[in-house]
């Protein structure tokens, strides 16, 4: 399983234009990983400081091809990545958003990655409830595109998906399921029986812990997710995907990244030999 | 300032039924590059308490000399407390026969312990009476308690500082030193240079406290601090900026009003949750986040 991490660890700071994808990449490989999730959902962000434009302007194709020999001279595999997803759950999904989605597919193709991450649609009410319908409806024809790409899209656990409901978009619409053990807990589901349920459709995770109160996005252990169990049912169901952080790290000082990511492969060896 | 942190940063680990003594925890901190501590020799709750063994003088003795063996000083320690800040709601105090006198001798033994190893701060924590909010009678009641604790410091060389509690947001009762104010002026109805203050960040985030302006407030009373996080919610203690705590924004205060003391860590609820394998390596974490923030605090004071 490869050490992977969604390449926002070093993504945005406080006061300062965010690292490059180039640079992420490059911290990320002397930290020690051995996989990157190449994150697409700042590209869709305005304000100063956050916008990840690596997918802006007429020459995006030869900015992706630069950041493939990129990856390729670090020895980082691109294993998965995030679709941009920054937009009012009320669908129909504005189309700048939609547009920057197939584009981020074209990009996925290029640089080989073979599953990227999409979030479920909601309602806007409070309890943002599962639109099982809509996703399939939204999701099912950009399936296909990312297909025809060699691609094949992820769709996300949120905090108040169930294992049950992720089984059925994930089948309705044909493609794969991504984990976020930090969703699961937050949302007080069961880990192992839904990591189990999801099974064979399990092909990339969000690895991030909280304490049940928000989404903290916080490494394993610095929570109260039950890493044992997580880590059992990923081995029962022979899960072959990358062990993927998505872990917040935006308030720390550049000068301690580093440590804090060398930190999660060392965090990340432990789990792998429980 | 240097970076510290209090011994219990490292003896717990969740999966660890083995719980470090205090000089190893010393050593360990050392090599990580911590310079000060703060003894955690006041936690009288804990199976096989330092300060409850029949050699507690020789067990005192043994962390002076891990101290001195590997060049830290001590910047302060901490006393025992009261859960939920009254003995009548401590569980201990309610349930575990022989507590309250453990606890008082504890007290006696922290200052002995205090001055033997050259501890210039006891950090305490003021009680919280339940039936009333005026200051006034909680300060009242603390002196009443604390006062034979202070005069025991002085007669050591410790001076006691006082800490800024956590309100918490659920509470509907505002709990005494929670507010900037009653502790100023709790420590200043003691007219002495050896009673001050300590800063806990963490619990000052929880408050929704101007730091900055707390800080200017309580000036040179500033003794000694406890350094940890959050996100303004829960009590964490996690490690400097996991939380949402503006450090960039107060460690140049911490220049401004010319702290003389550290930069000490109070982490360990956090430090203890990793695995014993992985548990230093987060140290380590916690040590990098340190020396930032001690370079933010020099960086500024350069400047004034």
């Amino acid at each position: 399983m490869l050490i992977s991490s969604n390449s926002g660890t070093y993504g945005s700071r406080p006061g300062k234009p965010r690292f490059t994808l180039f640079e992420s990449a490059e911290l990320l490989a002397k930290a020690g990983f051995e996989a990157i999730d190449v994150n697409f959902c700042r590209c869709t962000y305005q304000e100063p400081y956050e916008r990840e434009d690596i997918l802006d302007g007429d020459n995006w194709k030869d900015n992706i091809l630069r950041l493939k020999e990129k990856l390729e001279e670090l020895d980082l595999v691109p294993v998965m990545s995030h679709q941009p997803f920054r937009y009012d759950y009320k669908t129909p999904i504005p189309a700048y958003q939609h547009e920057l989605m197939f584009r981020a597919i074209d990009a996925c193709g290029l640089l080989g990655i073979p599953y990227t991450v999409v979030h479920p649609l909601r309602a806007s009410d409070e309890a943002k409830t599962m639109l099982i319908d809509k996703t399939v409806e939204v999701f099912t024809p950009i399936q296909r595109y990312a297909e025809e790409r060699g691609v094949c899209l992820a769709m996300e656990n949120m905090f108040n998906t169930t294992a049950d409901e992720l089984v059925e978009i994930v089948d309705r619409v044909g493609c794969a399921a991504c984990w976020d053990t930090g969703h699961a807990n937050f949302g007080h589901q069961p880990q192992g029986e839904s990591i189990r349920k999801l099974g064979h459709r399990l092909k990339a995770l969000h690895i991030n812990d909280n304490f049940g109160q928000a989404d903290n996005h916080t490494p394993p252990f610095l929570g109260t997710t039950n890493w044992p169990e997580v880590m059992q049912a990923l081995k029962d169901i022979n899960y072959d995907g990358p062990f993927n952080y998505e872990v917040m790290t935006h308030r720390l000082p550049d000068e301690n990244r580093e440590e804090y990511s060398a930190y999660l492969v060392k965090t990340a060896i432990y789990l792998l030999s429980l | 300032m240097r970076c510290g942190s209090n011994t219990n940063i490292f003896p717990v680990a969740l999966d660890d039924p083995n719980v470090m003594e205090i000089p190893e925890s010393i050593r360990r901190m050392s090599e990580i590059g911590f310079k000060t501590i703060e003894a955690t020799i006041g936690d009288c709750h804990v199976n096989n308490y330092v300060l409850a063994r029949e050699d507690w003088a020789r067990q005192v003795d043994l962390i002076g000399e891990a101290a001195a063996k590997y060049g830290m000083e001590f910047s302060q320690m901490h006393l025992p407390y009261h859960r939920k800040g009254w003995p009548d709601l401590d569980p201990y105090f309610l349930n575990r026969p022989g507590y309250p006198e453990l606890f008082e001798e504890s007290m006696r033994r922290c200052y002995i312990a205090g001055g033997k190893l050259g501890i210039p701060w006891a950090v305490a924590h003021c009680l919280d009476p339940r039936d009333t909010e005026d200051p006034e009678i909680a300060a009242k009641i603390n002196h009443e308690y604390y006062d034979k604790y202070v005069e025991l410091g002085i007669k050591h060389g410790v001076g006691t500082a006082f800490e800024n509690m956590v309100q918490s947001p659920s509470a509907t009762h505002i709990r005494f030193t929670s507010r900037t104010e009653d502790l100023i002026n709790y420590v200043d109805s003691y007219h002495d240079p050896m009673v001050g203050i300590n800063w806990d960040f963490g619990h000052a985030n929880i408050n929704k406290i101007d730091q900055a302006a707390a800080l200017r407030m309580i000036g040179k009373r500033l003794k000694t601090t406890h350094v940890d996080d959050n996100f303004g919610e829960t009590d964490n203690h996690f490690i400097p900026f996991l939380g949402t705590i503006n450090w960039h924004e107060i460690m140049p205060v911490l220049a401004e009003i010319g702290y003389e003391g550290e930069c000490s860590l109070e982490v360990g609820q956090f430090t203890k949750r990793p695995p014993r394998a992985i548990q230093e390596e987060f140290v380590k974490n916690a040590y990098a986040t340190c020396k930032y923030l001690v370079e933010l605090f020099e960086k500024a004071k350069a400047e004034l």
